[in-house]
């Protein structure tokens, strides 16, 4: 399933334009959450998206 | 400069009960955690903790039977018995401090069924246990005012004559790096769950502190033991916890038969795990699977029953499977889920390196053997968590902190992580190794293993420390750089890897969780021993130590 994944970034390194918005498409299974689309994207498409997450079990 | 007598590393159960028994006893303490403090993977416990308490008629001398006949003969036997005759004092402890555990009718401390034990011992609170605790702990935490530095990365341990007195740590927020002192330091970081792929274990859980300890030269035992659990969705990994057949629930084959019957007559589903894990692999490779699962079948305990005791993974089901439990079995299959091997310590927590401890599931004291009993961990976090604090926090009283270089260990640091951020952003990422190394780990060392296939897992992983010497981030910032972290964290997978497939190899026999098909027995005569694996300057060695024998002698295993 194609997604767009729109993500509000942040990067207080950058002091003209700290924050911002990007905009990934990807392509994702049916039951995927949310988290997963976003793990897929740091791990795939772009290392410099950084969130906290653990457990991903929803606990 | 920062400096504490008792540094602990792990804001787990282990790492926070061990910290509020340091502080009771006086000590300056701090922890460290990657992740905030609740954010643990004791977080995600969900069945309970076993206790045997005498006001039901249940004595610790049972609990410790049923633990060393689960561990498959190969845990230490005075530790379990410490262990278990704790456990009442643990438990009550923690119930004093808020713990909501549930009652049952009559008002009293109310349990479930777990595998492997001849009486339902295991204390709960819903189908959230760990979280329950962890968050009790930490209140206690806040109250004591223990400093706690959270976000912030354990990158090395310091060792100065052979003596442990600190950490170098990375605060993740800022990038910043910093050489911290103590006069002891405690190991309490959890397992390494994520070294396979699927796993039910977080994400975070990466085996730094038994990497950490390992390159310290501190020996790792019995790492070849690692359990999968019997009931783990597949794809995700998500656990469906062992308190479910606990409460009643059945697994069943494609034919709808409860085929523990044949595996395990008298305690069916609430066998020790490796059985019922192995049985549930044999009915899948011998074609009574259903898409390489069997079904766990909830349906008759009742949606009332389901929804007040078992609510998480009722939950669980729908989001991950998109099964109702109450109305439809779900299936599952056998799913790495803990390590029972770790840093070697004694009773104390201490290893053999001088201000080294560990407790928690990163260390091996040994009370699981070959197989932990289900809800034998967390007591295993709290019992060894609170005697290695004691311990650690007596001994930093009349001891000065050593001193060292402080400003070489900062360039050490330095210098390694400017090589590897000067590396250009084309190569290979740590993601996709750590996918390749996981699925490797997953299909050799499961429920089944033989000598061909960790020998090649052997040869895959020369294959990944050679991809790993020229991987590359793309995010070159310092600020909250994740990429740069769990690239750390994969030289931790791979050293943690180093071990499990050497000590795999090593134990030519069938015992708990390490089943080998080329030698399917058990072989007390000569495999009554554990197995130790030791960074040297010439590379791992392997060696061995008797199991410590009390009161009972190894019989054959029957459930
Ligand atoms: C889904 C699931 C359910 C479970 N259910 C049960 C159950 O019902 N009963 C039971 O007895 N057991 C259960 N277990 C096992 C048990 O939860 C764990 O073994 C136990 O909680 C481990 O606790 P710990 O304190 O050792 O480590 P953890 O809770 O894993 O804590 C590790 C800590 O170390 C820190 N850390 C790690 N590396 C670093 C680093 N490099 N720098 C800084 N900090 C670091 C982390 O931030 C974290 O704070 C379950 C396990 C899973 C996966």
């Amino acid at each position: 399933m194609q997604v767009t994944v729109s993500v509000r970034r942040y990067n207080p390194d950058d002091k003209e334009n700290p924050s911002y918005w990007q905009e990934y498409n990807l392509d994702v299974d049916e039951t995927s959450s949310v988290l997963d689309s976003l793990i897929k994207i740091r791990e795939e498409v772009d290392g410099t998206l950084a969130l906290r997450c653990s457990c991903r079990s929803a606990i | 400069m920062l400096e504490h007598d008792v540094l602990i590393v792990g804001a787990g159960l282990a790492g926070m009960r061990a910290a509020l028994a340091a502080h009771e006893r006086g000590a300056n303490v701090a922890i460290i955690s990657k992740v905030h403090p609740v954010r643990s993977h004791s977080n995600a416990a969900q069945g309970g903790i076993n206790a045997a308490l005498t006001d039901r008629g249940d004595t610790w001398e049972d609990h410790a039977f049923d633990t060393v006949k689960g561990s498959d003969y190969l845990g230490d036997q005075d530790a379990i018995e410490y262990m278990c005759s704790e456990a009442g004092n643990e438990l009550i402890s923690l119930e004093h401090m808020g713990v909501i555990f549930n009652r049952d009718d009559e008002g009293r401390l109310g349990t479930r069924a777990f595998g492997g034990q001849q009486r339902a011992r295991t204390f709960f609170v819903a189908d959230f246990t760990g979280q329950a605790m962890l968050h009790v702990l930490y209140e206690q935490l806040m109250k004591s005012e223990i400093r706690v530095y959270e976000e912030w990365f354990v990158l090395s341990l310091i060792v100065e004559d052979g003596e442990c007195c600190g950490v170098t740590v990375l605060e993740i927020a800022t990038g910043r790096l910093y050489v911290m002192r103590a006069k002891k330091v405690i190991m309490c970081t959890g397992g390494l769950g994520r070294l396979f792929e699927p796993s039910t274990n977080a994400l975070i859980v990466t085996g730094d502190g038994i990497a950490l300890a390992y390159q310290a030269g501190a020996p790792l035992m019995d790492m070849e033991m690692v359990q999968y659990h019997p009931t783990t969705l597949k794809g995700s990994g998500v656990l469906i916890t062992e308190g479910a057949r606990g409460e009643g629930a059945y697994l069943l084959n494609s034919e709808g038969e409860r085929f523990m019957e044949k595996y395990a007559p008298s305690m069916m589903e609430l066998a020790s795990r490796d059985v019922v894990s192995r049985s549930e692999q044999t009915e899948i490779d011998e074609g009574r699977g259903i898409d390489g699962c069997v079904l766990l079948d909830c349906r008759h305990l009742g949606e009332a029953l389901i929804r007040e005791r078992l609510s998480q993974i009722y939950e669980i089901g729908l989001d991950f499977a998109g099964v109702d439990i109450t109305k439809e079995p779900i299936p599952i299959r056998p799913g790495m889920h803990y390590i029972m091997g770790g840093i070697k310590t004694d009773m104390d927590g201490s290893t053999i390196v001088p201000g080294l401890y560990a407790a928690g599931e990163c260390a091996n004291v040994s009370v699981h053997g070959g197989n932990r009993l289900g809800a034998n961990s967390l007591l295993d976090t709290v019992v060894f968590g609170h005697r290695s604090g004691n311990h650690a926090a007596e001994l930093v009283k009349e001891m000065p902190y050593k001193t060292f270089n402080v400003e070489a260990y900062a360039e050490r640091e330095e210098d390694r992580l400017r090589e590897l951020f000067s590396r250009d952003s084309n190569g290979e990422r740590w993601s996709q190794i750590r996918l390749e190394l996981g699925t490797e780990m997953d299909r050799h060392f499961g429920v089944y293993r033989d000598e061909e296939g960790m020998q090649t897992s052997l040869r895959s992983l020369d294959g990944f420390e050679e991809r790993y010497k020229r991987v590359t981030l793309q995010d070159k910032g310092r600020v909250f750089n994740t990429d740069f972290v769990f690239t750390l964290e994969l030289r931790f997978m791979l050293d943690c890897a180093e071990a499990i497939i050497l000590s795999g190899l090593e134990r030519k026999e069938s015992r708990g969780a390490h089943s080998r098909i080329d030698y399917p027995r058990r072989d007390d005569e000569n495999w009554l021993k554990h197995v130790l694996v030791t960074r040297t300057d010439d590379g791992p060695k392997l060696s061995h130590l008797p199991v410590t024998i009390t009161k009972w002698e190894p019989e054959e295993r029957k459930y």
